[in-house]
Parts: C-alpha cells; sequence; structure tokens
C-alpha cells in the first residue's frame, strides 16, 4: 500500500500538499526526531494525557467501588452519574478555556471528564459481579464487611477496571488532540492543526503517525499489564473454548 | 453422658419469600442435635433443602422460625466458628494456594509469620504442601477442593460445614478425598455437617445419617453407623444399610431417588 502511495504521489500529479509522499514524511520525522521537536510536543501531550488520566482513574475507581459496593452511595450517585454522562467531553472544550484558561487546567479538565465515566462505569459493573459464592465464603471465614469489599470486591472486580483503563485510556489519546487543537501552544495537537496552516501537510502526517503509534504502544503495554495481573482470566478462557 | 451438644437446631423452618402469592417452604419444623465430635450428613432428594439448611447453620441465611445454637449461642451471621466448604470450592482466584488458605487467619488479625506456618501445616494435612505458590486455575477439581478444606480447616472451627464438597468431582476422585476426609477428621476430631446425596457417602463418612424428605423437608430418619472404620463399602452390613436407606428415598420421591441410584 505504502509502495502505491508513493509510486502514486512520485510519478502522478499530486500535491504534496494535499498529499505528501510516504518518503516525505518519513524524511520529516526523522529530522523532527533528531531536532527533538518531535519529543518536545508528544511530551507536553503525554503529561496532560496522564496527568488527567490519572485524576480520572483515581477518583472513577473509588467512586466506583462506593457506589458499587454501598447501596447508600448507589441511591445518590446513579442518578447524578446518569444524568453528566452523556456529556460529549469535546463540546466541554470552551467551558474549560473560560473556566480554566489555555494553560495546563482546561486540558487536564476535558481528559479527566472523557476519560472518567468507562473507568467508573466498569468498576460499579466490576464490583455488582462479583460472585455470592465468593462473598459467602469470605463471611464464614470472618471477613467483615470493608475486608469483603478490599479483599473480594475489589480484586474480583479489577479486570473489568482494567477494561475500563483501557477503554478510557484509548478515548484520552482521541480527545488530547481535540483539546489541544483549540486551545493549546504545543502538544501533538497544536502540531497537527499548526502545521496544516502553514501548508507543511508532511508535518500534520508526522503529527497523526506519531499520536496513533503512542496510542498504539500504550494499549499493548495495557494488555501486557493484565496478562499479568489476571493470569485466572486467561486460564478461564482457555478452558472455556 | 460424655457427648456435649455441639449445634442444637430446634424447631427450625425456613419460607422463601418471593412474592405474597409465591411462599415456598423448604423445610419445616426441623430439630437436630449434632455433639461434640460427631460427624453427621444430611441427606435427602434434590431441592429438599438440605443445603439450604446448612447455610443456615452457617448464619448465610435466615431462618424463618426456629433457633440454632453454638455451644448454647444463638447462631446470628456467618463467622470463623462455623467454616463452610463449597461444591464449588469458592477459591479466591486471584490467590495463590497458600493465600487462600491464609485468608481466614488474615481476617482475625494473625500475624504473617504464624499464618505462613498454620498455612503450610494444614496443606500438609490435605497434601498439597508441595503446591502452595500455585494458583488455583493450575489444580485439578479434587486438588481445589482440598485447598478448600485446609482453607476452613485452618482457622480451627467449632464445626465444619461441608455443602456436598465432593459432588463435582469424578468417581475416583471421590472416593480418595471421602478417605481422606474421613482420616483428617478422625485425626481432628471435628465436629461436622454434611450435605450430600449420596447415600454410600454418607455411611462411609458419618456416625450418624439424618434423612430428609422431599420439600418441605422434614426428618424422615435418623441412623447411627456404628460400622468399623475405615469403612468398606463391599461390606455385607454397607451394602444392606445401603439398601435400607435408599429404600426409604425410593418412598420419598420415586422419580427422583430412581436418577439418583442409577447415577
Amino acid at each position: 500500500m505504502l509502495a502505491v502511495w508513493e509510486a502514486a504521489v512520485r510519478f502522478g500529479d499530486v500535491d504534496p500538499i494535499i498529499l505528501p509522499s510516504p518518503s516525505m514524511i518519513a524524511e520529516t520525522f526523522v529530522s523532527m526526531l533528531l531536532s527533538g521537536e518531535l519529543a518536545f510536543h508528544a511530551a507536553n501531550s503525554l503529561a496532560r494525557l496522564a496527568i488527567g488520566y490519572a485524576l480520572a482513574a483515581a477518583g472513577g475507581i473509588t467512586l466506583g467501588l462506593l457506589v458499587g459496593w454501598f447501596r447508600l452511595a448507589s441511591d445518590f450517585f446513579t442518578p447524578l452519574i446518569e444524568l453528566t454522562r452523556p456529556i460529549s467531553p469535546i463540546a466541554l472544550i470552551p467551558l474549560a478555556i473560560l473556566w480554566f484558561g489555555i494553560g495546563l487546567g482546561s486540558k487536564v479538565f476535558v481528559i479527566t471528564m472523557a476519560t472518567f465515566f468507562p473507568i467508573l462505569l466498569n468498576t460499579i459493573a466490576g464490583v455488582k459481579s462479583t460472585d455470592q459464592l465468593m462473598i459467602r465464603a469470605a463471611r464464614s471465614l470472618g471477613a467483615g464487611h470493608m475486608r469483603l469489599l478490599l479483599t473480594v470486591s475489589l480484586p474480583s472486580a479489577a479486570p473489568f477496571i482494567h477494561t475500563g483503563l483501557r477503554i478510557a485510556l484509548s478515548i484520552g489519546f482521541i480527545v488530547i488532540i481535540a483539546s489541544e487543537m483549540v486551545a493549546a501552544q504545543n502538544g501533538l495537537g497544536w502540531l497537527i492543526l499548526d502545521s496544516e496552516r502553514v501548508y507543511r501537510t508532511d508535518i500534520v502526517f508526522v503529527g497523526i503517525v506519531t499520536i496513533s503509534g503512542l496510542g498504539l504502544l500504550a494499549d499493548y503495554g495495557m494488555r501486557l499489564l493484565g496478562r499479568a495481573l489476571f493470569p485466572w482470566i486467561r486460564a478461564k478462557e482457555s478452558q472455556n473454548t | 453422658m460424655a457427648s456435649r451438644a455441639k449445634i442444637e437446631i430446634s424447631r427450625v423452618s425456613k419460607v422463601f419469600d418471593g412474592s405474597p402469592r409465591n411462599r415456598t417452604a423448604v423445610f419445616n419444623d426441623i430439630s437436630l442435635t449434632i455433639d461434640e465430635g460427631e460427624f453427621v450428613s444430611l441427606v435427602g432428594p434434590s431441592g429438599c433443602g438440605k443445603s439450604t439448611l446448612l447455610l443456615c447453620v452457617a448464619g448465610l441465611e435466615s431462618r424463618t422460625s426456629g433457633e440454632i445454637r453454638l455451644e448454647g449461642k444463638l447462631i446470628t451471621k456467618p463467622g470463623p466458628e462455623l467454616a463452610i466448604v463449597f461444591q464449588e470450592y469458592a477459591l479466591f482466584p486471584w490467590r495463590s494456594v497458600i493465600r487462600n488458605v491464609e485468608y481466614g487467619l488474615e481476617a482475625v488479625g494473625v500475624p504473617a509469620r504464624q499464618r505462613r506456618e498454620r498455612g503450610r501445616a494444614a496443606l500438609n494435612l490435605v497434601g498439597l504442601g508441595a503446591f502452595a505458590e500455585y494458583w488455583p486455575h493450575e489444580l485439578s477439581g479434587g486438588m481445589r477442593q482440598r485447598v478448600a478444606i485446609a482453607r476452613a480447616l485452618v482457622i480451627e472451627p467449632k464445626v465444619l460445614l461441608l455443602d456436598e464438597p465432593f459432588g463435582a468431582l469424578d468417581a475416583l476422585t471421590r472416593s480418595l478425598l471421602q478417605k481422606e476426609l474421613s482420616r483428617i477428621c478422625q485425626a481432628t476430631g471435628k465436629t461436622v455437617l454434611f450435605v450430600t446425596h449420596s447415600i454410600s457417602e454418607a455411611i462411609y463418612l458419618s456416625d450418624r445419617i439424618v434423612l430428609l424428605s422431599k420439600r418441605p423437608a422434614s426428618i424422615r430418619l435418623e441412623v447411627r453407623t456404628a460400622l468399623p472404620r475405615p469403612r468398606d463399602p463391599y461390606d455385607p452390613e454397607f451394602v444392606a444399610l445401603t439398601e435400607r436407606l435408599e429404600r426409604v428415598l425410593l418412598e420419598e420421591v420415586p422419580e427422583q431417588a430412581e436418577t439418583m441410584v442409577a447415577a
């Protein structure tokens, strides 16, 4: 596919502003990599993502455990969650700028909002799906309420939480680009939009490739983490199939 | 009398409340005393409520009326004095074998070193000393059930409750584990309440067998077995007792008992 693309651009009549050739993109990629420019933008994007994601994970898991475990918390928070969940995080970007300026705060806010709900909902589902037999066994071994939550429901919800974290991370990679396109002076989102404005389509492609690669790498890491943490899940899968 | 009442079940009934129109009596007015060190089996047709009765004794299921006492104290909630072993093992898949066994000790605050020692001793007792660091999913069904038994025994419960513990195992493993359990109970002198639908299993293990009727269950028959241990299922007396009890069960629920005997 790359060869056809290369040939089409080189021998056909394609304007490199519309579609630069793969070799040109690669050349730009290498030079930006060597100059450190790419690393600078990527690091900025990843830092914002990491902060927002960490906040969402901490909040989503904690609230998820409470809502999944305590009836009272569930009664109170469930309607609230249902009401706020459908809000598009992208639609919040202008508000975020209004409230937090165009600095770090607005991006972190948008990322947190976008990644919070998948983590929260998966945590709740995980806690609620705890096998009653495990609960019974633990209770008869002397475990009290809090110990049940922390030593039975939390580990049994862990694979669900992990799935939530994975989904949230991929959403995070989408949203960070959108928010940087609207309000930033650096980062991969800004780089892509700014390069388009000055007709450096090759840099646009470099940005796209970089963010996609990073997203892919992050998801791969999460999958490895899941395999290392939950060996019994794979064992169950291979038994069932 | 030398024997002391460990568990007293007095006039216990259980009704499952669905909707007002859907009230099912599970068992009715059951009274039963289990003495210290005694091994008692509850046998009955499937669905007769014997497992529910066991859960009531464990404090995991509420009763509709009546009282259950452990050493004279009313049982109101589950706890380490009454350890239960389930048919489905109920091991924690996220804990290694040894850490499963240590769970109950953690819950009552035994220090880590002592936990490890007692956990290992319990695993040795069930013959799994070499598998401490394995994951439950790496073990066979019979081995998992041994872990569950070790996990229950290690907290030194006053009574051991077993809910069809060998029901999911193949015949060979089953008879092997029956032997093991018999040996362990003889060695530790545990008071045991055992639920099974297999009459020969009950005879093999028990000091006393309590036959329950079909739902709503009541006690149909109580038999003491004084056969010398280890018992031999091909011994004429063993066979005669099996036949006698099977006949009673057959009268109780013909169609269910037949399939049971066939199995």
